[in-house]
């Protein structure tokens, strides 16, 4: 039966299986890790896959940059080589192994576009002091800081986001997941904060997740992301196509929203 | 193409709402659920979903006894374009499950599947505490829902003792699970996996390549889901026509079909 959800893009998709503009996935890893089990997770062919789906970039850090203390994010710099228009990088960074790293390196790059951090996989909170380097860099620079967080989590709770939102203005912090068991507290974060931005990788899932966001916040602070190759793109543009929300807000969360964050970055 | 959602909830989670994210973790977030079968005919409108397999989540969250006893009073719950399954125990300890009378409350209420909680109710899903009821569901090809929320390991016991049975497996979380769910579905002619969290990249389409694609049906586990994640994860896979057809709704047409009942005797 045809929705009564009045998109015209919904309407399209049901149509062609396409949209008809290209994605923005800000929250992606590349390559195996374990637990899960996953069919395609190669980069080249993850992002073959990923094309066809409609995607027209992504934000990424392998799983090997930032679960191997040793790569040291070789693997984004060899993605951003091969795919300079289609892949912008976060520089990973372990703190465990802080002084592995030159965090200035992300300024080499033309692709990177700014850091992420895991800190409840390497359980060190967000405060201490190993981090702050990377932090007053990306503040200086406005660049973009993709956090892990969680709700009541030790080491990335919505509370700790808000120290860094504060300390560090001018960062572009997209609080990874949006912290579930917490999500109203992230939304009053991002909705407090100019520079705090929702992540709709995992919770999207859950009915009325993105309206709730949407309506809450404004589609302005909703960034499109999957965990690919963990999780289907067409799986989270169907709950933001199925949505209750307009076709502009959709525009925000596909392709605006990463759009302007780029043009903020004074690289 | 029409849908069938294999498994909707009704009815408010005492927390709202205990998800799985994978399995023995869960996430509590506060979601949109459908009070009663209005509210949920109403966001199967908005997302265009044919018919769905209903049950209420009063029937985890309270009891099943008392979950049954105000879902079954509401027609509205498991007809016209709902169908009804309810939840079960063991009728040694427990008498409105004795098998004369399950059978009766299945048929005259034209049920499509049960569900069991076996670790939230104290109970083993085994020959000793429930062979006679699992022999008369495989008998009946009535489909019994299971979540690995209470671990894996018991489903694949249930499917080793009781290989004809009908299982659906449902609730299990986001993460990948194809090193759990491919034996199950390979090694038991009667293992089925509503979609609903099947969201692995090229997740169905890599399903129907290596199992086919009678051994998959469409479902949303809603709330636990929205319902158009896994609608457009399924329109949109590169699979044939025809094996999207069999998930969207005829596997689920065919089950119903084969459930024996009472009449027919």
């Amino acid at each position: 039966m045809k929705p009564k959800n009045n998109s015209l893009y919904l309407e399209q998709f049901l149509e062609t299986g396409k949209i008809p503009v290209g994605i923005v996935d800000t929250h992606t890893h590349m390559n195996d890790v374990y637990g899960t089990c996953m069919c395609v997770y190669e980069y080249e062919e993850t992002i073959r896959r990923a094309k066809e789906q409609g995607l027209k970039g992504i934000w990424c850090s392998p799983h090997s940059d930032l679960f191997d203390p040793l790569s040291l994010n070789k693997e984004i710099e060899e993605m951003m080589d091969k795919y300079p228009d289609f892949v912008r990088g976060y520089y990973g960074f372990n703190p465990n192994y802080s002084e592995s790293y030159q965090v200035e390196d992300v300024l080499k790059h033309a692709g990177y576009i700014g850091f992420k951090t895991l800190p409840d996989y390497y359980r060190t909170p967000i405060d201490d002091e190993r981090y702050q380097k990377l932090f007053a860099l990306a503040d200086d620079l406005s660049l973009v800081l993709l956090v892990h967080t969680w709700g009541y989590s030790q080491y990335n709770d919505v509370d700790d986001m808000k120290k860094i939102a504060d300390r560090y203005p001018n960062i572009q912090l997209i609080m990874g997941h949006s912290a579930p068991n917490r999500l109203d507290d992230s939304v009053a974060l991002a909705k407090a904060k100019k520079n705090v931005y929702l992540d709709l990788c995992d919770i999207h899932r859950h009915s009325g997740i993105v309206a709730k966001m949407v309506n809450a916040v404004g589609s302005e602070k909703v960034l499109f992301g999957t965990d690919l190759p963990w999780y289907d793109p067409n799986y989270c543009l169907g709950s933001v196509l199925y949505a209750a929300i307009t076709d502009e807000d959709r525009d925000n969360i596909f392709y605006k929203n990463s759009e302007r964050i780029t043009r903020r970055i004074k690289k | 193409m029409k849908l069938i959602d294999m498994s909707a909830t009704i009815g408010y989670g005492t927390v709202n709402k205990s998800i799985v994210n994978h399995e023995n973790y869960p996430v509590y977030e506060k979601v949109k659920q459908a009070k009663n079968s209005s509210e949920l005919l109403e966001e199967m409108d908005f997302c265009g979903i044919d018919e769905a397999v209903t049950w209420h989540q009063a029937m985890y969250d309270v009891s099943v006894n008392y979950g049954n006893k105000i879902y079954l009073a509401d027609k509205t719950n498991y007809t016209g374009r709902l169908k009804g399954t309810i939840g079960i125990l063991p009728a040694i300890s427990d008498a409105d499950f004795a098998l004369e009378k399950l059978d009766r409350t299945i048929d005259e209420n034209a049920l499509v599947g049960v569900r069991a909680f076996p670790l939230q109710n104290r109970y083993f899903l085994d020959e000793v505490t429930m062979g006679d009821t699992l022999n008369y569901l495989a008998e009946k090809n009535l489909p019994l829902y299971l979540s690995p929320r209470d671990g894996w390991k018991d489903i694949f016991d249930v499917m080793k003792n009781f290989p004809a049975l009908t299982v659906i497996l449902t609730d299990y979380g986001l993460w990948g699970s194809d090193r759990y769910v491919f034996p199950l579905v390979k090694g038991y002619k009667n293992f089925y996996i509503e979609s609903s969290d099947y969201q692995v990249f090229l997740g169905i389409e890599n399903f129907v390549n290596k199992m086919g694609s009678d051994k998959m049906l469409f479902g949303t586990n809603y709330p636990n889901c929205n319902m158009g994640g896994p609608s457009a994860t399924l329109l949109a896979a590169k699979i044939s026509e025809a094996d999207k057809e069999k998930i969207a709704h005829e596997n689920a047409e065919r089950l119903f079909g084969n459930i024996k009942r009472r009449a027919d005797r």
